[in-house]
């Protein structure tokens, strides 16, 4: 996965840099190319998803209601009030304009609007996935540098063997540890959620009772995920340490420190900067495993609970944002890679 | 130019994120001090008890609510007409204080409790009652949909007085003994049309019941507070949470280190875990509940055209009796439930013992792999070469579909396999969703599957689901399925059915337990065991359950059958009863008090303090690092 991102990001530079010498208007087409493709599979998305839906054997209304008595009428009602009787073309087109005027359509299990289930769930999502990336992202890094540069050395070693440890541990597995080790018997960190009930305390209070509440889940995908990044990064900067401008930079009579600073790492970190952007669009759609371990209350979560009803609408929502936050952090992507890579502004 | 930028940007990012950490990690310090500060702050007489669950409210709506949490909720805000009994689910007043019917049973006239307010101070009358069942009887709204099972036979509802309302019904029915309908205030529901009905929050509802909601995050969390002008007087705790655990073992923790009180839906493995846990009582509950091996006796239509594709073999009542007697339910119960469930025999739980059938132990199939051989060799079906019986040509050969959602029905799907294959049967099983599994029982392209029903007090339900009108209706491909999900008519039994809603009292009981005779005689159905409620509790901290049925060893403590007694009577260990209500029979639970919850510092605190140290003096060293660096690369 990182080696395919990592060849993607330099052919996307190369090809970038062989752009030529009508350089504005090239990068505008450019520019203008890569948000059009991605409206495109945007729009594909849209109508993937409808079809997908529709294929599945179900009658939402008899599934959700095993258990109580519904007559006949009443199945009927249910479903002309989710627009289910009308024929596929039709819902279809329903579908389409209500999705561009923001109208997820109601959940099938309790009939609230599906962007304001999408709207709770989508804050604690960012927030530790976020969190999370951010921390794992700074610290793999790190770890990638400085084993990088001085590599075979005790640090190098030792933490390249505690990444491969860490990059095959699954997420819910470690999260299930924790929270026994921790929040068992010992009770330093809450049992799950978001919130403490009682925690309707002050802003202080309820900040840190919402950091307590984030601190072993953001820890698990922390400790997870930073060993992508610190193995990609670790790698790229080996690729750099025989570069003759290091030698050059070294001649000078620059200090091993900066020359690492100043001309090794910034050239080594391209790779991770794509890699980082591609995993940006994949916050969004949250680490399912570890917020049902933790009971967050994230996208995850309600995309988990949605596919068991089934409940379509609140799936087709979920789909659609997770594949729109995929497409869009992409874009950012391969847009921040022209400012972050020399080549292509000088090209 | 650019790298000077790109290096102050990830240095702010480093900040920020050492910052993010070292936040986190002190968190247990703060939280721990403002859980300090509040505990020290509240009144003596203050209790909140927090229930743990695996199912959350997502609605406060009661005509949108789906899960047992919501309803579970609804009870707690709102009150009903009557209630079923805490003793035996008999009918008992509460906001209707008696009643009674015309002779020919079609005037119903219920008098309503004088004194009663609504949570927001203005008095109950009988305006309300009739204006709550008047919004309920429209056909075809949402409000007819969700309580028809009540509302059904109802044609007018009137407030003949300040406390009196007259409904008038097209037949008699018992369920007007039983109007499990919440009732709602007029003077805040009138303002909700029926086009906004379906967006309606109902944030702050207002109601009649024991306890008023003080803060909701759907999905996760409700805090109730009690309602000090209840008129049932004022309940013994003053602050009830319902917390939702998505995964059952935190929910174990939570239990075992105290931060939850009641624990429910534990699965029977963690559930067993808790033995021996100091403070913990575990509660083996009888429920309402049966999982079934369901038979395709000759899938059909309403007309009575035949569908699907299920063997014929099975429309042959000795290989159903053969394959009943094949079954060891007992060894299900024991290894898969771990002795969490009674073995099951006919469709209405003895939970309801009223209306149970339970057959002569002399007539109930029984682990009998010979007879079941028997039944076969008698039937003319001939054990083959290969260990499959075969009978004109035809193997008996049969699908067992089982549902990917339920892992106990998984876990029973190889012992039933090997069961049968001993006789001669070849099972093939095959998991599948719920969403398949039901458009496949309602197009009958199946032999065999399992599930379950949850029964409600009221049998009537529960009977219809065999009745002939039941069956699939539509057309094919692809049928509408009915609520049978066995094929089984009898128009000996229909008549039975339209008989006993009808009827009340031991007439009723005596047609109902006739019913459920038939459907054991006829095999449509195996009921393959009754599951129990797995509850545990803090029985250091609590005390007062009024167990329902009226049993302290398998009566459920809270998630009662359409009832919430517990809730009423619950109180903090060696406090006082404060309730008035009589018809409760509070602190039935099991065995004596032990000794109060001691108070001390909490571990949280002090782990949080030595994190938020070795993370201050950290941050401090990667800084001061940092900056030492910063002024050498400035000097280059």
């Amino acid at each position: 996965m990182a080696d395919v991102m990592l060849e993607g990001a330099r052919a996307a530079a190369e090809e970038r840099s062989g752009a030529g010498a009508a350089r504005s208007s090239g990068l505008a087409r450019t520019l203008s190319v890569k948000v059009m493709s991605a409206a495109i599979t945007l729009f594909v998305v849209l109508v993937g998803n409808f079809f997908l839906f529709r294929v599945l054997p179900a009658d939402p209304a008899k599934n959700l209601t095993h258990n109580s008595a519904l007559s006949a009428k009443q199945l009927a009602a249910i479903n002309r009030t989710f627009g289910l009787g009308l024929p596929l073309p039709q819902q279809f087109w329903n579908y389409l304009v209500q999705t561009f005027h923001g109208n997820l359509g109601r959940s099938f299990v309790n009939q609230l609007p599906v962007s304001q289930l999408i709207g709770q769930a989508l804050w604690p999502t960012v927030l530790l996935v976020g969190t999370s990336t951010v921390l794992s992202t700074v610290i793999g890094v790190w770890i990638g540098i400085r084993g990088g540069w001085n590599r075979g050395s005790t640090f190098d070693k030792t933490s390249t063997a505690f990444v491969n440890v860490l990059y095959a541990m699954p997420d819910f597995w470690l999260g299930m540890v924790l929270l026994i080790a921790l929040a068992g018997k010992l009770a330093l960190f809450p049992d799950g959620g978001m919130h403490s009930f009682t925690g309707s305390g002050s802003g202080l209070a309820s900040l840190g009772d919402l950091l307590w509440h984030l601190a072993l889940p953001c820890i698990v995908l922390t400790l997870v995920y930073l060993a992508e990044y610190s193995l990609v990064m670790r790698s790229s900067l080996i690729d750099e340490l025989k570069a003759d401008y290091l030698l050059t930079a070294r001649a000078k009579g620059l200090r091993d420190d900066l020359v690492r600073r100043r001309h090794a790492v910034p050239n080594a970190l391209l790779p991770s900067v794509t890699l980082i952007m591609l995993n940006l669009g994949f916050v969004i759609s949250g680490a399912i495993t570890t917020e049902t371990v933790f009971s967050w209350p994230g996208l995850g979560r309600l995309s988990y609970v949605a596919l068991n009803a089934p409940d379509y609408p609140t799936l087709e929502g979920t789909f659609l944002l997770f594949s729109a936050a995929v497409i869009v952090a992409n874009l950012i992507g391969d847009l921040l890679l022209t400012v972050f890579d020399p080549r292509v502004r000088q090209a | 130019m650019l790298r000077s930028i790109s290096r102050r940007r990830l240095r702010l990012t480093a900040a920020g994120a050492a910052l993010c950490a070292g936040l986190a990690l002190t968190a247990p310090a703060i939280a721990a001090n403002s859980a300090v500060a509040a505990s020290a702050s509240s009144s003596p007489g203050a209790s909140t008890f927090v229930v743990g669950d695996t199912d959350a409210v997502d609605t406060l709506n009661p005509f949108l609510g789906f899960t047992g949490q919501d309803y579970e909720v609804y009870g707690l805000i709102y009150d009903n007409l009557m209630d079923y009994g805490q003793l035996n689910y008999t009918g008992t007043p509460r906001l209707a204080t008696s009643w009674s019917h015309s002779k020919n049973g079609l005037v119903w006239t219920y008098h309503i409790r004088q004194g009663v307010k609504w949570s927001d101070g203005v008095p109950l009358t009988a305006a309300d009652v009739a204006y709550t069942f008047q919004r309920n009887i429209k056909p075809g709204s949402t409000e007819f949909a969700d309580n028809e099972a009540y509302v059904g036979e109802i044609t007018s509802v009137k407030a003949t007085g300040k406390y009196t309302v007259v409904m008038k019904v097209r037949h008699y029915t018992p369920v007007m003994n039983r109007l499990e309908v919440p009732i709602l205030p007029k003077h805040i529901w009138q303002k909700v049309s029926d086009k906004q009905l379906s967006s309606f929050k109902n944030l702050n509802p207002v109601g009649t019941g024991a306890f008023t909601v003080s803060s909701f995050s759907p999905n996760q969390s409700i805090t109730l507070k009690a309602n000090p002008n209840y008129w049932g007087g004022k309940p013994g705790i003053s602050t009830l949470v319902f917390q939702r655990f998505d995964n059952p073992t935190a929910m174990k923790l939570a239990l075992a280190n105290g931060s939850i009180d009641f624990a429910e839906g534990l699965t029977p493995a963690l559930w067993h875990s808790l033995a021996g846990t100091p403070g913990v009582k575990l509660i083996n509950a009888h429920a309402g509940n049966f999982d079934e091996l369901s038979f395709n006796n000759g899938a059909a239509t309403v007309s009575g055209k035949p569908i699907g594709n299920g063997n014929p073999a099975l429309k042959d009542i000795n290989v159903r009796h053969a394959i009943s007697y094949a079954l060891n339910t007992p060894e299900l119960v024991q290894k898969v439930l771990l002795n969490t469930g009674l073995v099951g025999t006919t469709v209405i739980p003895p939970i309801y013992p009223q209306f149970h059938y339970n057959p002569p132990a002399s007539q109930q199939y029984h682990y009998d792999p010979s007879k079941a051989k028997a039944i076969l060799n008698a039937d003319g079906w001939k054990m083959g070469s290969n260990g499959v019986r075969v009978k004109n040509g035809k193997q008996l050969s049969l699908r067992l579909f089982v549902r990917n959602q339920s892992p106990t029905q998984v876990q029973d799907a190889p012992y039933i396999k090997g069961w049968l294959n001993a006789i001669g049967i070849k099972v093939t099983v095959t998991s599948m969703s719920d969403s398949q599994l039901t458009a496949v029982i309602g197009n009958g392209q199946y032999d065999m599957f399992m599930w379950g029903w949850g029964v409600e007090p009221n049998p009537d339900f529960q009977l219809s689901v065999f009745t002939c009108a039941q069956r699939s209706y539509g057309k094919g491909p692809n049928y509408s399925p009915g609520w049978s999900d066995s094929f089984y008519c009898n128009p000996a039994y229909d008549k039975l059915y339209h008989e006993q809603q009808a009827l009340d009292g031991l007439a009723r009981e005596r047609v109902v337990k006739q019913m459920q005779k038939m459907l054991y005689q006829a095999d449509a159905y195996n009921v393959l065991y009754y599951p129990n409620d797995t509850q545990a509790y803090r029985s250091d901290k609590w005390t007062g359950f009024a167990p329902s049925p009226d049993n302290p060893k398998t009566g459920l403590y809270l998630y009662q059958e359409i009832a919430w007694w517990s809730y009423y009577c619950l109180r903090p260990a060696g406090s006082p009863a404060s309730l008035t209500d009589t018809n409760i029979g509070c602190g039935h639970e099991i065995g004596a008090i032990s000794k109060a919850a001691s108070n001390g510092v909490s571990g949280g605190m002090i782990g949080g303090i030595i994190a938020a140290v070795v993370v201050i003096s950290a941050g401090a060293l990667f800084f001061a690092r940092r900056r030492q660096t910063a002024t050498a690369d400035e000097r280059e």
